[in-house]
């Protein structure tokens, strides 16, 4: 369980903790994990897509570039609410976020030619996009993500 | 992750076996893709009513398979469901093919 990351809200309940391996079946697993949790929870059909899309880029970011893909690593999982949000926390301890990324994330542009799709390049845009708060810092040497949802 | 393929008429149908295409199954997804649509002709339907989940890796995957057929082929979709609906809609990938509420409209369709 990531112990000591972010500043947490004062009237915030745990709902999931848990620390996994930056390997692609485990994080189908610990997806798998929020989706439950957003069914026993009742978190209605947006903002339970909106969870899914935002921690699977996230934990997708850190496995593939923190981590660089072959190099497995621990990441550090929290998800708790707020009276008017739900918080993801994301711990891991890859390399950090090259500086000025996120300071304008833009989706992917593409011509009317078909082989000029992008196949990649959407993961930071779609966090941004579905979570009503994102923030990434280092700390240490470890990265600290906290992606926040509205409830209602 | 299993993808198989038939033919209704005119259009190759191509089901996908599984609930999520993600970053774990996203390279195995183009691969089959390419296998499937290498000896096929003209007219696919992705079928992707049982997924309840894409990422962007998946999506990726999709996008991907559709560059990998030639000036004959095309590939349409069909039966997403509102949370993969979202990732297409979201990135403005729903712009770039055409897409069924499910595969029957897509098999009653003349589209392609």
């Amino acid at each position: 369980m990531p112990r000591h990351i972010h500043t947490r809200h004062r009237y915030e309940i745990p709902l999931l903790n848990m620390t996994f391996l930056s390997h692609p079946a485990k994080v189908t697993k610990v997806m798998a994990h929020i989706s439950a949790i957003a069914k026993r929870h009742r978190f209605g059909g947006d903002l339970t897509s909106n969870l899914q899309i935002a921690s699977a880029e996230a934990i997708n970011n850190i496995s593939e570039h923190g981590y660089r893909g072959s190099e497995l690593g621990r990441i550090g999982l929290s998800v708790a609410r707020t009276p008017r949000h739900i918080n993801v926390y994301l711990q891991d301890f890859g390399r950090p976020m090259p500086a000025g990324l996120l300071q304008n994330v833009m989706l992917p542009g593409f011509g009317e030619n078909g082989g000029d799709l992008p196949e990649g390049g959407f993961g930071l845009y779609l966090i941004q996009t579905v979570t009503s708060a994102f923030q990434y810092r280092r700390r240490a040497a470890s990265n600290e993500w906290t992606l926040s949802f509205r409830r209602y | 992750m299993n993808l198989t393929s038939r033919r209704v008429g005119l259009t190759n149908v191509i089901a996908v076996n599984t609930q999520r295409i993600d970053a774990s199954v996203a390279i195995q997804f183009k691969d089959q893709m390419r296998e499937i649509t290498r000896s096929g002709h003209g007219r696919f339907v992705l079928d992707l009513s049982p997924v309840t989940f894409i990422d962007s890796s998946g999506l990726g995957a999709v996008v991907g398979a559709m560059k990998q057929l030639d000036a004959q082929q095309t590939l349409e979709l069909a039966g997403m469901n509102d949370a993969v609906r979202k990732v297409f809609e979201l990135t403005r990938m729903n712009s770039v093919f055409t897409i069924h509420p499910d595969l029957d409209i897509a098999l009653q369709s003349r589209a392609g």
